[in-house]
């Protein structure tokens, strides 16, 4: 998978109105190769991830695109600007919110907020505006002005959230924000994304977890080894793949002949039979459920048990890259 | 004000606040300075620097007892002059600690001073009050200074075909004394000297502490946001600098004020004090960021410090009492930004002169922060790009 092929001027519909638009990128530490050749689009109001193990090239793409890194070669336009490091205009439009808690320990989260506030050129009225609005979205507000070093790891991310957010970004970079998180403020952070997601935020949001990004991502672009080798959406990616759906049926009885009917079965793609189980893979596991039944019933078999399994990322990114993805 | 004036100003400030929350711009600015100025005291005593330096006359001839009179007659704050009868006297009062240092013209010096090998002018000295020895070598030095001009005079005349003097006509030769500040200001105060010697010694120390910052702002992601951020990596620099120029220009400050109103040790035109303090402290924040922009650890950015204040602090002569460099340290210390501050104050204090007199020691020390500082920020700017 490699970048957009058409070019900021031709496609219209990518660069001209997508919030961030990049190709080619590339960047490499001495004789290694931390990103080659990626390049995706997110558009207005789209979550879109960006699915690799840790080392993968994840933050170093999006250092490049929030004009953190200088880049070997390719381009990134983010709300139609092109970037670079002193790119103030196309900076402006980007909301990062950083893999640890940037903020300062010692400064409570309103103090952190103004300053970051103030930074992003946000004048007094609309700063204290959008401090409270911001600090009440993360769940913050009762305790916006107790210093960060007495709050939880949890509440510490909802305030680099909530950082992210105060000048209304165009775009929202999350990186990984959920590393290290316990269970309840994972899910409280999780919550807030696809909150932010629905209001019509477009985010671009790095994880190695397959669930997240599941949850969470209209597109996913899967990375590794700093290329992009996929892309799509869940359903595209793991069309791509053509494993289809997998039913394991355990029955007693004939199941030579049980596997024969199956193989009859339209949309069926491979029937396999071991020991007292039969596991068919067919292209849409929910409408081949009914005939499967059918055909055990023809065949005179006793099912003692159904499971219908769907492929997920996690086999997509097995496919791709003939490794797991927290390898 | 424009938008990455604003963002610098915004960083020093958040810069400044975190140092006073955590107290660190209370010690460094403050109490440091003032323990500095306290120690300053103790060693100089409330009254600044004072030594009785002994002056023999064991050659009795007129030119050197009009030396001797000369010598004895000068009146400086804390430092006297007093006419000892013999070599042995002054060896016993010195050994006792009666006399801080002694001059000894030895017998027969007038008359040696016809031959190839005059007699050497004999220095006693304290080995616990270097600097009242200091002061008795110059004298020393003065008197052979004197007489080898004296002795030149002589030999000139002779070359154009003047007669031999006799040994009595060498003894009435005048060698008129005169010990005098230099300059044209007010007394010498060594306190007026240390006090910003040591004050700068520290500030130098502190050329780390931006690179520390940025370091630690870099491992946490800080800067990752602040960069993200509609700003230049110039204006962050910029930010973080202004945050050191101010603790440099409260820490001299302090010192200053300390120093004066503690020691009564004088400094010189305030404003032209003023104007170097800013000029240093401009200085230092260059180099801060030459610093911050090379170190890629904490611990180099601390090696850095320490070879930075070591080294000008060694070369620009902040250990050293003022003129007493060797010549070829006198030159070198022009290379150094605190060489050229101990000039700029010196010439405040001894010189007395005005704001106008240290413009250019003003401009050299501005040079240094925009030399520098140019530097660090091309280097940041090309490290924090490339991500190395």
């Amino acid at each position: 998978m490699t970048s957009p092929e058409r070019g900021p001027e031709a496609n219209g519909d990518d660069a001209g109105t997508a919030v961030l638009w990049c190709q080619g990128l590339r960047k490499t530490y001495g004789e290694r190769v931390a990103v080659d050749d990626v390049g995706f689009s997110i558009a207005r109001g789209e979550t879109y991830g960006l699915l690799g193990p840790n080392g993968a090239g994840k933050t170093t793409t999006i250092s490049i695109v929030c004009g953190l890194l200088t880049r070997d070669a390719g381009e990134v336009t983010v709300a139609g600007r092109p970037m670079r490091p002193d790119a103030v205009a196309a900076k402006a439009a980007i909301g990062l919110v950083p893999q640890d808690v940037a903020l300062y320990d010692d400064l409570s989260a309103r103090e952190n907020l103004r300053f970051f506030g103030r930074l992003q050129g946000l004048g007094r009225a609309t700063l204290d505006r959008r401090v409270d609005e911001v600090l009440t979205i993360v769940g913050l507000a009762d305790r916006a002005d107790e210093r960060l070093d007495s709050y939880s790891g949890g509440m510490k991310r909802r305030a680099n959230i909530a950082a992210g957010l105060l000048h209304q970004p165009e775009l929202l970079v999350l990186d990984e924000p959920t590393v290290g998180v316990d269970p309840q403020s994972r899910n409280a952070i999780l919550e807030s994304v696809e909150a932010l997601g629905r209001e019509g935020m477009s985010v671009l949001y790095t994880t190695h977890y397959m669930e997240e990004a599941e949850r969470l991502c209209d597109r996913i672009g899967i990375i590794d080894e700093g290329r992009l080798v996929a892309e799509g959406t869940r359903q595209e990616l793991v069309a791509q793949i053509g494993a289809g759906d997998r039913i394991d049926v355990s029955a007693t009885g004939d199941l030579a002949a049980f596997a024969r009917a199956c193989t009859d079965l339209p949309g069926t793609l491979e029937v396999d039979r071991r020991d007292g189980d039969v596991t068919i893979r067919v292209s849409d596991g929910r409408t081949a459920l009914a005939g499967i039944v059918a055909a055990s019933e023809r065949a005179g078999v006793t099912v003692t048990g159904i499971e219908l399994t769907q492929p997920d990322l996690e086999d997509v990114f097995l496919a791709l890259t003939g490794k797991a993805l927290r390898d | 004000m424009p938008r990455q004036l604003t963002a610098a100003s915004l960083i020093a400030g958040i810069t400044l606040r975190r140092r006073l929350r955590n107290r660190s711009f209370l010690v460094q600015a403050v109490l440091g300075p003032l323990l500095l100025a306290t120690i300053i005291s103790l060693a100089f005593g409330a009254t600044g620097f004072d030594a009785t330096i002994g002056i023999v006359d064991a050659d009795g001839s007129p030119a050197t007892a009009g030396f001797a009179r000369g010598v004895t007659e000068t009146d400086l704050e804390g430092l006297r002059f007093e006419l000892v009868a013999s070599p042995a006297d002054a060896r016993s009062r010195v050994a006792d600690g009666e006399l801080d240092a002694a001059v000894v013209v030895p017998a027969g010096f007038t008359a040696s001073l016809g031959g190839d090998e005059p007699r050497a002018v004999e220095v006693l000295a304290h080995t616990d009050r270097p600097i009242a020895a200091e002061v008795a070598r110059s004298v020393a030095n003065d008197l052979r200074a004197r007489v080898d001009a004296a002795r030149l005079g002589t030999t000139a005349a002779i070359a154009a075909g003047g007669d031999v003097p006799s040994p009595d006509a060498l003894a009435d030769i005048d060698l008129p004394v005169e010990v005098v500040q230099r300059g044209s200001g007010g007394e010498v105060s060594l306190a007026a000297f240390f006090a910003p010697a040591m004050g700068l010694l520290v500030l130098f120390f502190s050329v780390g502490t931006l690179a520390r910052d940025l370091l630690g702002e870099r491992r946490t992601h800080l800067l990752d946001r602040v960069r993200a951020a509609p700003v230049h990596d110039a204006s962050l620099l910029a930010g973080k600098a202004l945050a050191v120029v101010v603790i440099g220009v409260v820490s001299l400050g302090t010192i200053w004020v300390a120093t004066t109103v503690g020691l009564g040790a004088r400094w010189g035109d305030p404003v032209g004090v003023a104007l170097v303090i800013v000029g240093v402290a401009l200085a230092v924040a260059g180099l801060s960021g030459l610093v911050a922009a090379t170190a890629r650890t904490e611990q180099q950015a601390d090696m850095l410090a320490s070879l930075f204040a070591f080294t000008f602090a060694l070369i620009g002569g902040n250990f050293v009492g003022p003129g007493n460099l060797p010549p070829v340290l006198e030159r070198l210390s022009l290379l150094t930004p605190n060489g050229w501050a101990l000039q700029g104050f010196a010439e405040l204090s001894v010189g007395g002169g005005s704001p106008v007199d240290v413009v250019p020691h003003l401009v050299v020390l501005v040079g240094w922060a925009v030399g520098a500082g140019a530097l660090g920020a091309v280097l940041l700017r090309r490290r924090l790009g490339s991500g190395t």
